[in-house]
């Protein structure tokens, strides 16, 4: 008779049971990576190409003053190490700045119009495109583009090689300012309306710089044990020293989703793995933040507010169409990779969104974030019917339906 | 002997009116009420996932066509609970109902609706 009874509660508790009734998150985590195909890469081991003699040359490069303009900006300056390698500003601060944080905004420095990134997952050979218009790519057929066009790419090691010389060539971020007297070498020789051009000056005069037995004599040491021949030296060197030490350093970071993958099914909480499950699918997410690091490479638009500054005439950001000059690509930017990006905030290409979830809900509903928003100019506020009219048709798939669905999706994004 | 026939013929009886009484009232029963919102949570998932669905086929968009997969597992719950359901025993007009109400439960009351339009003063 007990049991009889025994039997007749384990049935009626097999059929009750939650896990009888659907499919169990690991379950559903299961299908989302047998459909979407991926896979727990050692990070080291899909790096792009980098040679480890010039690790050390790389990390001074980094962390020196001197190859800018007023000997007052590094790379470091604007990805600082202790704040995961970004400023933590919306905006950066370049030439001319002093301090950190808000203090350096207040500094009378040159800004960069555009917000700092992270290093983490940079070096991965799944990198496409680098900075938010795409200005150095890798073409389907395995091209670099850039603006030092085909000629003076042969050195080059990786496609970060290339990206990671950009700033010392930019006005803003490391030349300096045009002056009448007392200008800068590097403004000077540098300074040219096309940056091939600027490539072979700078290549020159930094070739002379390190001769000169000057301020560069550490760097020129480094080089040399790295097996850099200074009679051939041009800026492909310094990338190849900043592309090194920037993979073997600051790349790889192992996230809980990481861990996940590898098998440790605790390395997520519930809530997260509800996250992930909307973020692979009707979130759409992963539309455009696909593949190992969480971006497609290509550009969309969300219909970001600008801000007060940007590259374009009148301080605005035409994005994607400053590189292609394309109509259908104004005020697109590319996918920003989602690795370790709870800690790079704020976020956007002009860091007007604070929080994460103030750029989640952003995607949702472009109309929230101006509850709390100031414009910043009357130009900005006349201008943003643009900008809202290239908003991604993407978006507009969503199909979430209540506010813990967001938090949901947000807990994951902390696991990335 | 028939004494023990007896016995046995009550205890075998017993058994199968406990089973019986299992099958066609506790189990039913236990399930309905442990599916009640679970099965109208998902009407509604699935419901959402077949339109969304309907919609990106449509787009044949690449970008997200395996975002549809995964939302489509909703229905795949949706089924599996079903199902269960009617195994336990439940009557498929009984799901049905369930299916209605779970369209009801996302409609706006009359009087959500209507209170808004009311002067707070005059």
């Amino acid at each position: 008779m007990m049991k009889s009874f025994k039997y007749l509660i384990f049935i009626i508790s097999f059929f009750t049971s939650s896990a009888s009734f659907s499919l169990s998150l690991d379950q559903k985590l299961a299908r989302v990576i047998q459909i979407y195909d991926i896979k727990n890469t050692n990070c080291r081991e899909s790096n792009q190409s980098f040679d480890r003699a010039l690790i050390a040359a790389g990390k001074e490069i980094f962390r020196t003053k001197i190859l800018s303009g007023g000997n007052d900006v590094s790379c470091s300056t604007c990805h600082i190490e202790s704040k995961n390698l970004i400023d933590g500003l919306k905006v950066s601060v370049g030439i001319g700045g002093t301090e950190e944080g808000a203090a350096r905004l207040l500094s009378g420095g040159t800004i960069v119009p555009r917000n700092s990134f992270t290093f983490v997952g940079r070096a991965s050979n799944q990198f496409k495109a680098y900075f938010w218009g795409g200005k150095i790519q890798l073409n389907d057929n395995g091209i670099i583009i850039s603006p030092f066009g085909e000629s003076v790419d042969k050195k080059f090691d990786s496609l970060l090689s290339v990206a990671s010389i950009m700033p010392i060539l930019a006005r803003d971020e490391f030349l300096g300012k045009v002056k009448f007297f007392n200008e800068s070498d590097n403004i000077r020789d540098i300074n040219d309306k096309f940056y091939q051009s600027r490539y072979e000056a700078a290549s020159t005069l930094f070739k002379r710089k390190l001769k000169s037995d000057g301020d560069f004599v550490k760097i020129k040491d480094l080089l040399l044990e790295g097996g850099i021949n200074l009679d051939e030296f041009s800026m492909a060197d310094f990338g190849n020293a900043l592309s090194a030490f920037i993979s073997d350093e600051f790349s790889c970071k192992e996230s809980s989703w990481n861990r996940y993958l590898a098998g440790d099914t605790v390395a997520l909480s519930e809530q997260q793995k509800r996250g992930g499950i909307l973020f692979f699918g009707k979130a759409r997410c992963a539309g455009c933040h696909a593949g190992e690091l969480f971006s497609d490479f290509d550009y969309h638009s969300i219909a970001s507010p600008q801000g007060l500054v940007g590259i374009s005439p009148l301080g605005q950001d035409l994005g994607r169409a400053n590189i292609t000059n394309h109509p259908k690509d104004r005020y697109k930017f590319r996918t920003p990779p989602l690795l370790d990006v709870i800690n790079t905030g704020p976020y956007g290409h002009s860091g007007q969104f604070e929080s994460l979830k103030d750029v989640v809900m952003h995607h949702f509903n472009p109309i929230l974030i101006f509850e709390k928003y100031e414009w910043k100019s009357e130009l900005e506020k006349i201008q943003y019917g643009k900008i809202l009219g290239q908003r991604d048709s993407i978006l507009t798939f969503y199909d979430l339906h209540s506010e813990s669905e967001v938090d949901d999706l947000i807990e994951f994004l902390k696991s990335l | 002997m028939i004494n023990f026939m007896d016995k046995y013929f009550k205890s075998v009886l017993m058994v199968f009116s406990i089973l019986w009484i299992g099958k066609e009232v506790l189990l039913p029963v236990t399930v309905a009420i442990a599916t009640y919102y679970p099965y109208m949570d998902l009407v509604r998932k699935c419901d959402s996932a077949m339109n969304s669905s309907w919609f990106i086929k449509q787009m044949d968009d690449t970008k997200l066509n395996k975002t549809e997969l995964i939302q489509m597992l909703d229905c795949h719950d949706y089924d599996k609970v079903r199902k269960v359901m009617l195994i336990s025993g439940l009557p498929e007009d009984y799901l049905s109902y369930l299916g209605l109400k779970a369209l009801e439960l996302h409609q706006q009351s009359s009087d959500r609706i209507v209170e808004q339009h009311r002067f707070i003063e005059r």
